[in-house]
C-alpha cells in the first residue's frame, strides 16, 4: 500500500513516515506527522471455502444449511458459520440479532445518532427570549412543550458521552415561568375587557 | 476524565467549539468514538482500533474562520455600513473597532496553531474535525498511537518495495467542501445583503407587510422545530437545519438591535432635531428585513420539509 501525502497526494518518502516530529513532504513541502500502523500492510481475512465445507456428523449454519457451523449467537444461539458470524466487541451476533438491534437500539455500539431532548426542551424555555419581540404569543407552544419533553424523556437514554440533566430541569421551569405568564396574560386580558364600562346605545 | 465501569470512553484532548456543532473524540476499549454535536442530536462514528490504518497531521491553517467570527464580521460591517449611510459621527468609532476585530482576528490565526488531522481505514479516510488544534492533536495522537499499537501488535518497517507496483500518484486525502457544506453560509449574508438593498429601493411599505412577516416566521419557526427534532442524516439535511436555526437567532438579534436603536434614537437623535427620520428608515428596514428573513425561513423550512420526506420514502421503500 503506498502511504501519499494528504496535501499534494505524492507518495512519501520512508523517512517522513512514522516520524517522531513534523517533517516536510518534497513534493509540496507542507508540515507533516504521519502515523502508519501494522493495519496498514496486514493481509485481509480470507475465508478459504475448504473449512466451511460441511461434513459428515458435523452441524450446519441456520442460515446456510451446507456449510459448517464454527460457533453460535450469543443472542439467539443460532450456528453460525464464518459467514454469517459478525465479531462486535467480543460478542458473536448473527445477521438478524445484529439487524434488530441497530433498528431497536439495543445494542449501544451500534447506535449513530441521538436525540438531545434535554437541549430541545431548554431551548424551548429560552425561545422567547430568543425570538423577536412580537412573537412572544409563542409562548403558549414552547412553554408546554418544554414542561412536557422533560417528563416524557427524564429517564430516555440521553447521550453516549456523560451529561447532566440540568437542562431538563433548566427548561423545565422556564416552560413553568412562560405558562405562568401566559395564564396571567389571559387572567388580565379577561379581567381588563370585564372592568371596561358598557356603552349602551340610546 | 478516567473511564467509569458504567461508561467505557475516556476523552481525548482536542474539542471543537461552534455556534451550531461542537465536536469531541472519545477512546473506548476497542475503538474511537467521534461525537459531533448538532445541539439538538448526536451524531457518532466509531473508528475500531483494529482497523485504523494511518492517522495524518498537517499543520495548516484552516481555511474557513470559524463561524461566530464571521457572523460577528458580517453584523460589524452592516453596523458600519448602516452608519457610513446616515453620515453619523459614530461610524468613525465603530470603524476603528473593525479594525481591532480584523487585527485581533489575524493575531489569533498567526498565535495559534492550526492543524488538519485524517484517519485512515480499509474503507476511506475521515478528517477529524475536533483535532485542529497542533498541541491537542499531538496529545491525543499519541494516546491514539499507543492504543492502536496494543491492539494491532508491534509496528512493523514501513515496507517500500510495494510502492514500486502501483502509480505514484494517488487521489488526495483531503476532500474538498461539499456545496451542501458551503450552502449554509452562503445564504445568511445573501438574506442580510437582500433586505439592505431593498431597504434603499423607493418602495412604499405597506403596514401588513409586518402581519405578513409574523406570519411566515411563525410557520417557519414550527417547521423548523419540526425538522431540527426529526433530526435525519446528510449534510444537505445538516446544512437546512443549521440555516434555519441561525436565521431564526439572526431575526432575534436583529430585533433586539432595532429595539437600542430606536432607544437611541429617542434618548439622543430626536432631541437634536434629525431623529425622526432616522427612525422611521430604521422602522422600514425592520419590516422589510422581517419580511425577507419570513420568506426565506418558511422557503427553507419547506425545503427541508420535502428533504425529510423524500428521506423517509427512501427509508421505507427500502
Amino acid at each position: 500500500m503506498i502511504i501519499a501525502c494528504p496535501n499534494c497526494g505524492r507518495s512519501l518518502p520512508p523517512e517522513v513516515i512514522n516520524a517522531a516530529e513534523l517533517r516536510i513532504c518534497p513534493a509540496c513541502h507542507s508540515n507533516l506527522l504521519v502515523r502508519v500502523f501494522p493495519a496498514q500492510t496486514r493481509a485481509k481475512a480470507v475465508i478459504e471455502s475448504s473449512t466451511m465445507e460441511l461434513g459428515e456428523g458435523e452441524a450446519s449454519c441456520f442460515f446456510h444449511m451446507s456449510k459448517r457451523a464454527v460457533c453460535s449467537c450469543s443472542q439467539c444461539g443460532r450456528f453460525l458459520c464464518a459467514l454469517c458470524e459478525v465479531n462486535l466487541s467480543g460478542t458473536i451476533l448473527c445477521p438478524g440479532c445484529l439487524e434488530s438491534g441497530g433498528t431497536k437500539k439495543k445494542i449501544r455500539n451500534l447506535e449513530n445518532h441521538r436525540t438531545l431532548w434535554d437541549t430541545t426542551s431548554l431551548l424551548l424555555g429560552v425561545a422567547p427570549v430568543l425570538l423577536p419581540f412580537p412573537m412572544i404569543y409563542l409562548m403558549f407552544l414552547t412553554g408546554p412543550m418544554a414542561v412536557f419533553l422533560p417528563l416524557r424523556y427524564w429517564k430516555a437514554p440521553s447521550s453516549l458521552i456523560p451529561r447532566t440533566k440540568w437542562r431538563f430541569v433548566v427548561g423545565a421551569i422556564l416552560g413553568l415561568l412562560q405558562a405562568v405568564a401566559m395564564v396571567g396574560l389571559v387572567v388580565a386580558i379577561v379581567w381588563g375587557l370585564r372592568a371596561r364600562p358598557v356603552v349602551r346605545p340610546r | 476524565m478516567m473511564a467509569r465501569p458504567d461508561f467505557p470512553y475516556r476523552k481525548l484532548p482536542g474539542v471543537r467549539h461552534g455556534i451550531l456543532t461542537s465536536a469531541s473524540l472519545w477512546l473506548g476499549t476497542d475503538h474511537i468514538l467521534h461525537v459531533k454535536n448538532t445541539r439538538f442530536a448526536e451524531e457518532y462514528r466509531r473508528y475500531y482500533l483494529n482497523d485504523i490504518e494511518a492517522i495524518y497531521l498537517e499543520k495548516k491553517a484552516r481555511f474557513l474562520p470559524p463561524p461566530a467570527v464571521v457572523i460577528t464580521l458580517i453584523l460589524g460591517l452592516i453596523a458600519l455600513l448602516v452608519l457610513s449611510i446616515i453620515k453619523h459621527p459614530l461610524a468613525v468609532s465603530i470603524g476603528w473597532i473593525g479594525l481591532l476585530i480584523v487585527s485581533l482576528f489575524a493575531a489569533w490565526l498567526c498565535i495559534f496553531r492550526s492543524c488538519i488531522c485524517t484517519i485512515q481505514t480499509a474503507l476511506g479516510t475521515d478528517r477529524l474535525g475536533c483535532l485542529h488544534r497542533v498541541d491537542g492533536a499531538y496529545a491525543a495522537l499519541d494516546q491514539i498511537t499507543n492504543r492502536v499499537l496494543e491492539t494491532q501488535g508491534p509496528a512493523q518497517p514501513y515496507e517500500q518495495e510495494t510502492q514500486a507496483e502501483i502509480p505514484q500518484r494517488v487521489e488526495p486525502v483531503t476532500q474538498p467542501r461539499s456545496k451542501e457544506q458551503t450552502f449554509g453560509w452562503l445564504v445568511l449574508p445573501f438574506v442580510l445583503m437582500s433586505s439592505s438593498i431593498v431597504m434603499k429601493l423607493p418602495v412604499p411599505i405597506p403596514d401588513r407587510s409586518f402581519g405578513f412577516a409574523l406570519a411566515a416566521m411563525s410557520a417557519a419557526v414550527v417547521l423548523a422545530v419540526l425538522t431540527l427534532i426529526a433530526g435525519r442524516g446528510g449534510a444537505r439535511f445538516r446544512a437546512l437545519q443549521a440555516v434555519q436555526l441561525a436565521m431564526i437567532l439572526i431575526s432575534g438579534v436583529e430585533v433586539y438591535a432595532l429595539v437600542l436603536i430606536n432607544t437611541y434614537s429617542q434618548a439622543v437623535l430626536i432631541p437634536r432635531n434629525n431623529g425622526a427620520e432616522v427612525l422611521s428608515m430604521f422602522i422600514s428596514a425592520a419590516h422589510i428585513a422581517s419580511v425577507w428573513l419570513g420568506g426565506a425561513n418558511v422557503a427553507v423550512a419547506f425545503v427541508a420539509a420535502a428533504l425529510l420526506l423524500r428521506t423517509q420514502g427512501r427509508v421505507n421503500t427500502a
